[in-house]
Parts: C-alpha cells; structure tokens; sequence
C-alpha cells in the first residue's frame, strides 16, 4: 500500500514510519509546517523538521514538507483568539487534529495518489460487530490519544492508520531504541505547539486580542475582587484570581460581555446536566434518539465518567451524569465512549 | 611537519620521505603553449581557456624539477572559445530524470570541475603564504580574477571573491549602510539576501510593477536627494519570474536622485543570460553567485567599483585588499572563475538554443494544461525561465507529482524547515492567491535538452489533469 506517513519529528510518528517501512509498505514521510511563528523548538519547529528527516533518511524513505501555516492559522489559532474573546476556552489540538491531520492532509494524499494517510496516534482502528470500523483506545491507556481523534469517521478511517496504536510508549520508545532511531529518547510533545512556554497563553492572547479587566463576585453577587483580563479566565480555575486567603474558591461562571467572574466553593462547580454541540458522529447509528448510557471524557488524558446522553436539539445533546460532576469550561471537547470504555461513539464541544 | 604528498592517477609515485617535497607532484601544472598533445585543448585563439585539467599531470612537470620556474609553467585562465567547451547537455541528471531547476542550482560545469580538481588536495597551500606552494596558489587566484574582471568588463582590482551571493548581498547592503549610514532601499521583489537586509536596517522597499520589475519612474518619484538614501539595490533578473530590470534606466534615475547612492545589483540570475560588461557601467557593486552558472556552491563574486567604500562584513586576515577577510577558496574560486568564463562563451549561442527550448515550453504548456497562463510575458524574461500559473492547483501537490515522473521544477522559495512560502515576489506583483498557489518555474540551462521539453510538458499536463481529476472525497466534516 502507498503510505503518507505524516512525520511530527517525535518518537511515536518515527516509529509509525519504522513498522510501516517493515511491513513492506510503499511509504512517503511528510512534516507539515503549521505554525509559522516562534515555538519552543524554534521557528516553525525547524529541529523537529529536521528529526522527522533524519528519521526518515535513516529509514530510507523520501521526506516531504507541506506548508499548512494558513489552514492552520484559519482553522486553529484564529479559532482559538476569537473563542477567548468570547469567553471560552477551546482545545486547538482537537482542531488541528480534525482540520489539518485528517481533513488536509487526508485529501492532499488524496490528490498525491496514496492509499491511505498513517500517524503516530495512540489509539486504534477496529471492526465491531456489525463490521464498522471504530475509533478504539490505544493499547497505553496512559498515552491513549482516541480524544483527539475522536471525530473520524468511517470514510476517514478507511484510509488511516495507526501503527504505534496496538503498542505502549514504552515499547514505542524500546523500538526506536533498538533500531537506532534519534528520536527514541525524545521527550513527548507537550501542551500547544504554538504557545511558548516562556510567554503562555497570556503571552501569546496579549499580541492578539484586547483584554478586558472584570469584576469578581461570589455566588450571591458580593464583590470578591477584580482580574485584569477576564478573557483569560476559565470555569473551573482555582488559581490567579488574587483573592487572597480563605477557602478555596473556584471560576463558576464568566460572562464576557457584562465582565463578571462569578467563584465559589468546591459544591458551586458541580453540575448535574452538561449540553455540548458540534458533535461529530462517526457512525449515525450512534446518535441518541432516545437516551443513551455512555462514559464521558472531559480532557485528553482526564478521567471518564458515567452519563446519560440525549438529544437536546439540533446538534446538542444534555449529558445528565450520573453522579454530579465539576463543570467542564465551555469551547472544551467532550468525547462519548461505549460503557466498557474501549471505542468513541461521538464527541461535541461544551456550551454550558 | 610535512605533509604527505597525495598520489595521483599517470603520476609518478614519490620515491621517498626526503624527496617528498622535491619530487612530489604537489604542483605540476601543463604549459598552455608547449606541445602537450591532443588531451590538451589548448585554444590558440586568444588566451586559452581555463583549465588546469587533470590529464595534464601526466605530461607536467614537477616544481622538484624545476626549481623555482613552477610560476612560469602555470597554464594561464583566461577566455577561450567555444571549440574547447564540452556538451552538457542531458549529462546532467541522469537518465529518466529532467532537471528544470537551473535557476536553483545549475549543474557543475565539467569545466569547472576539472579546474577546481588540482587545488583540492595537489595545490592545498595558503595563497596568503610565502612560499613557492602559497605563490603557485596566489597565481591562480590572481589569474581568476583577471578572467573575472573581462567577463563582467571591471577591473582585476575591482573583483571580490565571496561565499556567495547572499554574502555579496549583505556586504553590499550593510557594507554600505555601516560605512556611510542613511538609509538602505530596494524593490519588493528583490531576493531575500537583499530584501531581509534592507528590512534589518530599516531601509526602504519600493513596489514593483506587475512584471516584477521596478520601474525606473517609481525610483524617480520616491528616492529625494536629501532622503539620506545610501544604497540602492534592484536586481538586474528576478530569479522567481526571470523579469529584466532596467538597470540603465534605473541608474540614470538613482545618479539624478540619490547621486550620493550607492547601486547594487544582484545579478545572481543575470550572469547566464546578459552580458555583464552592458550592466556594469551603471551599477557600483554587482554580485554573483556560481553554482547559478556551473560553478560550485560556496562561492560568490563581488564587484566593487574602484573609490566605492563598503564596510567589511567579515574582518580577519585582510584577504580581498581588506575587502572580504578569509583564507580564499582557491578551488572554488578557480571552479566558479571557468563555469563563468565558459558561460560567458558559450551565452550567445545559449541565448538563442534555450531561447527557441523555452519557446517550445511555453507553447507545449498554454496549449496543453488547463488554466495555465505565462505569469510575465516571455519577451521581457531571461530565456532560462518559464513562470506560468496554474489556476486552481497547489503547486506543492504539484511538484510532488511532477518530482515522482522525474521532473525537477520549483515554486517559490523555501523557509528554513523545507516547506515553501508563499512567494513575496508574486505578492509584491499583485498576483490574485488563486493564480499564485498554482505557481510554477521551470528554468532552463546548459543541460536542457528538447526530449526535457518535450517530456516536461507531458508530465506538467499529465500532473495537472491528474490532481483536477482525483477530486478529494477525504475530509471529516
């Protein structure tokens, strides 16, 4: 089969590249320069560029660079300044994942004439039942990275593969060690890609959006104190409120528009009922008619809970959890698993 | 310590340690007039071409045996004519492949080459030396110069010899502006050698027409002589759309409104295909690059008009009259010193074969490949460029397909990590994104053949239908 192996420079995509090469595959490695500014490998990642290229001469197979900057800026970074400014907290990896990994580059392989578009997920694609392919866990449930490619479906995942997804990190990291690979040690990516960590995301927000200092109230409407942004703050955040001593005390709600940051204690985050829209479907069978049991994760690596899910409109549905739950900051991504925890059934964004 | 003498193929092996240096063949070169036989092409016309070839070796004599006359044997460089050039074409990339990528890296010439062999490992010493080895270096660099300073019509002393042409271009912009202050201007479709060095100091950029070219008029009514202007760089060829400047224009217009100024052209792309004695009369500095013509990578040519002043960019041993500091690049300065001298023969012919090639190009693609217009009208480019647009296709998913047929093409330039910009020379020549995203440049050199056009232009027109047909039907949305 002729492969597009997308190659980020770290361990998990060299070694998707390594199995693929050993499997006899016709494979092709390609970068694809997404952000174009400055990150904490460099500009434009220039070192990691280079790691996926010497990966991939070291496996003797071409490697390619595709310019994705604008998608990326159009689908990620705008997205992610214009959700700040309306208060909500967005996960750009989802985004990127969806937009740039799969969408773009699934039809530039398309357009290039290969079979099928492989990356160094943790996570698998399997067959149920009734022979429809599914977004599965990945064998590390530590590392598993079904979350963020939740949204896949069917006709994506046809021409998709995860190779590392049936392998740990250890293994991972123990074959591209035996096979020489540069990247065996490297330490696994972190956070967003295009946020540096000397600077953050106040640092990265300031250059692009106007901040707007609010008022902080408690739950009974009691002045509590005052941020410098409000933009930048986010339910369920517990630290950077300057409100001095006393017990803790958590974001319950922002309202960019009147600027007011409401906190309160630990019992005030929790919620009974989440509504999520944009909700991907890989399979429509999926969607609930009627109400469905499902286990609920509310962050890449966070913990899955007990809901019910139902339709509540078109394009959301309410999670009523089982056990109340702390409130998960709008513009987050929710993703349904099945009830044994092993395959995504759909995902959505949070509303409120 | 003593160095070992290398051994070469035809040569006498050295007879023992003590007579290393005496008998060694650490400098042997030809007589260009004696009677060497028919391996050496000599041209009696005029000086000889370059060329200290490697089968001269074996009919050369030693230093050992001669004594100091070493400098005398010296075969001299200089301009030969066309007999003695070899046939490059189709040598270059190999069967199966077409190299359209001239104006990226032009394939070495044999020439240079051949040139370059000896002052590897056989000349090795430090032209700056004292001694006999360091003088028989020294007269090659000396010599190149001379063949350097007819080809561009300046004097010997005039010739810088640089690491390229993106060092020329900084010598010459902050050369200029560190020398004399002011301000540093040029046009947008400068090469970013010129364009980020202009930007670092804060100089200023004029706009170009929709050809890519500075118009001459821009410079009249923008440039003011009490505006501090210092230096004034305009390419004499852009090396996107192959456009000419100019220059002569532009000089009359920068001598009437920055006298003070100082001109600099980038002729990087110029050198195949104008002749640069025509270009600099009206220019102070001009710069060059030799793997553009068949020279090797790492080395440049600078012409800096006697009395013009630039601060060093690099500082040391006082190399180049304290112009450019370094020990030299003997091999590559001989190697870029004959691709430019065979250039310079060979361009009046080159002119008119690639000339009718790029003809053919054009009229294989606006025939065959739909949406495909020329991005500037050819009579206005350099014979070695054809710049088309392809509406509605991405040249990156194009070039991968053209690249898996065997074609070596190009689009815009490419940023650090290997992944191309858009171009800011489309962009300066208000290019619609629709038509720039399809760009494409096929240039022509000494190796193209009419089989690379031909088969160009089938495979541009076989990529381009291939990528409208396979319409995406990827996509998670």
């Amino acid at each position: 089969m002729k492969v597009l192996v997308a190659m980020s420079g770290g361990v998990d995509s060299s070694v998707a590249a390594l199995l693929l090469r050993e499997q006899g595959h016709d494979i092709v490695g390609v970068t694809m320069r997404l952000w174009g500014g400055e990150s904490d490998t460099g500009c434009c990642s220039v070192s990691d560029v280079d790691d996926a290229r010497r990966v991939a001469q070291q496996l003797d197979v071409d490697h390619l660079v595709f310019n994705f900057a604008e998608d990326f800026d159009a689908h990620v970074v705008d997205p992610y300044v214009r959700a700040h400014e309306t208060g909500v907290t967005p996960n750009p990896c989802v985004e990127c994942n969806r937009h740039l990994k799969f969408d773009r580059l699934l039809e530039r392989a398309d357009a290039l004439g290969f079979d099928a578009v492989a990356t160094g997920h943790h996570a698998r694609i399997t067959t149920d039942e009734r022979g429809a392919l599914r977004v599965t866990r990945g064998a590390d449930m530590q590392k598993d990275q079904s979350y963020v490619v939740h949204m896949l479906h069917e006709r994506a995942l046809d021409r998709t593969l995860f190779p590392v997804g049936g392998l740990t990190k250890a293994d991972v990291r123990s074959l591209a060690s035996q096979h020489g690979l540069r990247t065996a040690s490297k330490p696994d990516s972190q956070d967003v890609c295009f946020i540096q960590s000397t600077t953050g995301r106040e640092g990265f927000l300031e250059r692009r959006m106007t901040f707007n200092p609010a008022e902080v109230v408690d739950t009974d409407g009691r002045p509590a104190g005052h941020v410098a942004a409000v933009e930048l703050v986010t339910v369920g955040q517990r630290r950077g409120l300057n409100l001095g001593g006393g017990d803790k005390r958590y974001v319950v709600d922002v309202d960019v528009v009147t600027r007011r940051v409401v906190v309160g204690g630990e019992e005030d985050l929790l919620t009974n009922i989440t509504l999520v829209n944009q909700l991907s479907w890989p399979h429509t069978t999926d969607k609930p008619v009627a109400a469905r049991q499902v286990l609920v994760q509310g962050s890449a690596h966070g913990a899955r809970h007990e809901a019910t899910i139902a339709s509540a409109g078109d394009d959301v549905v309410s999670i009523e959890w089982k056990r109340p739950q702390r409130r998960i900051a709008p513009g987050q991504t929710v993703v349904f698993y099945d009830l044994a925890d092993t395959h995504v059934v759909g995902g959505g964004i949070v509303t409120s | 310590m003593r160095m070992a003498p290398r051994s070469h193929e035809g040569l006498d092996k050295p007879s023992g340690a003590d007579s290393q240096l005496k008998h060694s063949k650490m400098v042997v070169f030809a007589s260009t007039t004696g009677d060497v036989g028919d391996e050496v092409c000599i041209v009696k016309v005029g000086v000889p071409l370059v060329v200290y070839r490697r089968e001269y070796f074996s009919v050369a004599r030693s230093i050992g045996a001669h004594g100091d006359s070493s400098a005398r044997d010296l075969p001299v460089m200089g301009i030969g004519s066309l007999d003695n050039v070899s046939d490059t074409r189709a040598k270059a990339a190999g069967e199966g492949y077409i190299y359209l990528d001239h104006a990226a890296t032009s394939p070495l010439r044999p020439e240079a080459r051949e040139a370059m062999d000896p002052f590897h490992d056989v000349v090795f010493a430090n032209p700056s030396g004292s001694h006999r080895f360091s003088r028989v270096a020294r007269r090659a660099i000396d010599e190149a110069r001379d063949v350097v300073a007819e080809v561009i019509g300046c004097r010997p002393g005039e010739v810088v010899f640089t690491s390229g042409g993106t060092e020329g271009a900084n010598s010459a912009v902050f050369g200029a502006v560190r020398r004399h202050g002011g301000v540093a201007v040029c046009s947008a479709a400068e090469h970013h050698a010129v364009l980020h060095c202009v930007e670092h100091v804060g100089g200023r950029v004029l706009p170009v027409s929709s050809t890519g070219a500075l118009d001459a008029t821009v410079v009249r009514e923008t440039l003011h002589s009490d505006d501090g202007t210092s230096v004034v760089s305009v390419m004499a060829v852009n090396n996107e759309v192959g456009v000419v400047s100019d220059m002569v224009e532009i000089s009359r217009a920068v001598r009437r409104r920055a006298p003070q100024a100082i001109l600099h052209t980038d002729a990087v792309q110029a050198a195949c295909w104008l002749d640069l004695c025509e270009i600099w009369p009206h220019v102070d500095v001009m710069t060059l690059s030799a793997h553009k013509f068949g020279g090797p990578k790492g080395i440049g040519i600078m012409a800096v008009r006697e009395g013009v002043s630039l601060e060093p960019l690099i500082h040391g041993g006082g190399q180049e009259r304290d112009r450019r500091s370094g020990t030299h690049n003997v091999a590559g300065i001989v190697g870029a010193t004959a691709a430019l001298a065979v250039t310079h023969v060979q361009r009046p012919e080159e002119m008119v074969r690639i000339g009718k090639l790029r003809e053919a190009l054009i009229t294989g693609l606006l025939g065959a490949v739909d949406g495909c217009s020329l991005t500037v009208d050819a009579q206005i480019v350099v014979p070695g460029i054809v710049h088309v647009c392809i509406e509605g296709i991405e040249n990156e998913a194009l070039l991968f397909l053209l690249d898996e047929q065997g074609l070596c093409a190009s689009a815009a330039s490419a940023c650090a990590s290997g992944a191309m910009e858009p171009s800011h020379v489309l962009a300066a020549m208000n290019v619609s994104k629709s038509r720039s995203m399809g760009a494409l440049r096929l240039s022509l050199g000494h190796t193209t053949t009419q089989q690379d056009v031909d088969d160009a232009v089938r495979i541009v027109t076989d990529a381009a239908s291939t990528l409208r047909s396979r319409s995406s039907t990827a996509g998670v949305r």
